[in-house]
């Protein structure tokens, strides 16, 4: 997969395991197609607690708000999609507003399955229109397949009617070529397998998107030569049961910096075999592959790295 | 007062809840802990509902579903404690509720066949949730356990776990069942409602929602209706037992911003619930101490020793990379000690922040396990 695939979909589903790097690939990837003239939106789904306002050091609410020059951020919160979506549907503010206030009816609207993943996915459809491209920052793995499973669930639920209608539509905007989902994931064992399993499952229950990318984040790019290696396996050996805690600590740094280039090299052969293209990466960054250095910090190193890969494709 | 150990929470409490980010070792800490309370004597029950395989290998199982597994406890030694584990399947344990609570076969069968019945179980974000709160009362009042460790879903808005027992709860809410079932005659009930009080409302729903979906929802309400006390009865159990002396949260962090954040964010939020918070534990803290001349010496000494067979420049080479990787971890220690210490500010003095190391490679079997454990029973 090329970072141009990526930086030219109209609109991209961000998701992968907890803790993998999914808002700053986000927000890296906003920046990028910002910066290259595009009109974008970043979205938060429903968060309680968003993520953006720590990068972008602004705020940010239901409205989209303009965090960078023609970088635009919002967080769908559930109450604010569903006054849209019933002044939509139903057209007229009084009846909205009987239906707002009506208790029941909120219970009702509150607790319908999946009416807040449609509303939510009906308004990012909206959205649409008015962006060159829409990043969506899902949350992890099992609760972003929820949300994308919703409108083709809707549609042999409701049979017809306004939803009916909606989730179709939804379903359509899935499928446009340019429509994508991207996981994020890391060169751990664990993060490969779940990022595996969860790839089948889009492609099996959300078969609409034509696109499934890959972003391995946080690769250590190999650099031990032969004899490299072989000295500290025999001194990781040799410290093995040294005293001198202070050597052996020495040993171990390097032998850590080894073990994350084994292991990013063991996760690009597997996704690469299991997705049949070749993954996209992302050097660790910051301390040690953490985030040393500060969240905004590594988004943009993030995006001059989309920015000086993009320049390669096209060259 | 100061900050009770872990070792002490694993023998004085009944329940502990583990919160916090994705992606930093809830599921390995909470099943650590377990290790650890039953080699202690107790009898302790791990619900998971993270479906990572390795869990179930590092417990010594292949895998293990929605039935409470015991675990061989023998290759650490003699216990007189017991620990179980079980991974919570949100579609199986819905089926296993209908099966107990359904008046009789036609019943069931008829909720199975509901369209409603079938997107809850199926689909519904939440459900896993609202499931482990279910089975959470389940296994507290009927499991016999002493101690229920609790591992919660990686949820990004990580409160929808404390309050997806509402919302469930809401969806068969009296009044709206009332709504839908009206006094209790099986058929003509949306007729009967469009004459009523709620029509004018209750025709707009349809109106939004078809009218096939209100008569499906209608139906799983008949059907749904004896379970109804149950709901409510159950949701209220569990938002008891969220605030009970004997349960406690834990906050899970790995030192990284995010995850950090994510931490701070529920110590305030757990305070505004009143939900007891017990202590932090800070996971994959790396850990290093600085070399001395005499080390460095050492190590130059011990490099040139071992390689006679290779390039002339690597022990050069070798000295660097090492001298590098080493200040880096040393940086990064500095930072993450930082981190961890801001979350320090809104804790109580009865509430202690616990650090484990990072440990090197991925933790494969019970030994490892244990040892991962016992960071967090030394206490410092």
């Amino acid at each position: 997969m090329k970072i141009r695939d990526i930086l030219h979909s109209r609109l991209i589903f961000v998701s992968g395991k907890g803790g993998v790097g999914k808002t700053c690939v986000s927000a890296a990837l906003g920046k990028s197609a910002a910066q290259s003239g595009k009109k974008v939106l970043l979205v938060e789904v429903d968060n309680f607690h968003a993520s953006f306002p720590s990068i972008f050091d602004s705020p940010i609410g239901y409205e989209p708000r303009e965090l960078e020059s023609n970088l635009y951020g919002c967080n769908i919160t559930w109450m604010k999609a569903l006054e849209d979506w019933l002044v939509n549907t139903v057209r007229i503010r009084t009846i909205v507003q009987l239906i707002l206030k009506n208790r029941v009816a909120m219970l009702f609207l509150n607790a319908t399955p999946g009416a807040r993943e449609i509303v939510i996915l009906s308004k990012i459809a909206d959205l649409l229109e008015d962006y060159d491209q829409v990043i969506v920052d899902l949350p992890a793995s099992g609760h972003a397949l929820g949300i994308l499973r919703v409108p083709g669930t809707a549609m042999q639920l409701m049979r017809s009617g306004p939803i009916y209608e909606r989730a179709k539509q939804i379903l359509q905007v899935f499928s446009n070529p340019r429509a994508m989902v991207l996981l994020c994931a890391l060169p751990e064992e664990m993060v490969v397998n779940e990022t595996v399993e969860f790839a089948d499952k889009i492609r099996k229950d959300v078969p609409q998107f034509k696109t499934l990318g890959v972003l391995l984040n946080r690769v250590s790019i190999p650099s031990f030569n032969q004899d490299e290696t072989t000295l500290l396996s025999r001194l990781s050996e040799a410290t093995d049961d040294q005293n001198s805690l202070d050597v052996k600590n020495v040993v171990e740094a390097a032998v850590w910096d080894q073990e994350l280039e084994d292991a990013s090299i063991r996760a690009i052969e597997r996704l690469n075999a299991e997705l049949g293209y070749d993954v996209l990466s992302l050097p660790k960054l910051g301390l040690l592959g953490g985030f040393g250095g500060g969240t905004p910090k590594v988004v943009q190193q993030m995006t001059t790295i989309f920015a000086r890969k993009y320049r390669t494709e096209k060259s | 007062m100061s900050a009770p150990s872990i070792q002490h929470l694993l023998t004085e409490k009944r329940l502990l809840i583990c919160v916090g980010a994705g992606g930093v070792g809830k599921t390995s800490m909470a099943a650590t802990m377990g290790v650890h309370a039953a080699m202690m004597g107790r009898k302790v029950l791990v619900l998971t509902i993270d479906p990572a395989k390795r869990l179930a290998n590092s417990l010594g199982l292949h895998e293990f579903g929605n039935e409470e597994t015991p675990i061989d406890l023998s290759p650490l030694g003699e216990t007189e404690g017991e620990l179980w584990a079980m991974m919570l399947d949100g579609k199986h344990a819905f089926h296993e509720l209908i099966d107990r609570v359904a008046e009789d076969d036609a019943t069931k069968q008829a909720i199975y066949e509901n369209n409603i019945y079938q997107s809850i179980a199926d689909t519904i974000v939440g459900n896993q949730e609202y499931m482990a709160t279910e089975k959470l009362y389940d296994v507290i009042h009927l499991g016999g356990y002493d101690l229920v460790i609790l591992d919660t879903p990686p949820v990004k808005n990580a409160l929808d776990f404390l309050e997806s027992p509402g919302r469930m709860a809401q969806f068969v809410d009296k009044r709206i069942m009332q709504w839908f079932l009206a006094d209790g005659k099986d058929r003509g009930m949306l007729r009967r409602l469009i004459s009523g009080t709620s029509s004018k409302i209750f025709g707009l729903l349809g109106h939004i929602f078809g009218k096939d979906f209100l008569e499906d929802i209608a139906v799983f309400f008949q059907h749904f209706k004896e379970l109804y006390e149950g709901f409510q009865e159950r949701h209220q159990a569990v938002e008891a037992l969220f605030r009970d002396s004997k349960t406690g949260f834990l906050i899970v962090l790995s030192p990284t911003e995010p995850a950090v954040e994510v931490a701070k964010f529920f110590v305030e939020q757990l305070k505004i619930r009143r939900m007891p918070l017990l202590g932090v534990i800070a996971n994959q803290c790396h850990r290093s101490t600085p070399r001395s001349e005499q080390s460095s010496a050492n190590l130059q000494q011990l490099c040139q020793s071992n390689s006679a067979d290779l390039a002339s420049d690597t022990v050069n080479r070798m000295m660097a990379r090492m001298r590098s990787a080493h200040n880096r971890l040393l940086m990064l220690q500095t930072y993450e000690q930082e981190l961890v210490s801001s979350v320090q500010q809104g804790l109580t003095s009865s509430q202690g922040l616990h650090q484990v190391p990072k440990i090197k490679g991925e933790v494969h079997d019970l030994p490892a396990l244990f040892k991962v454990g016992q960071f967090l029973m030394e206490e410092s």
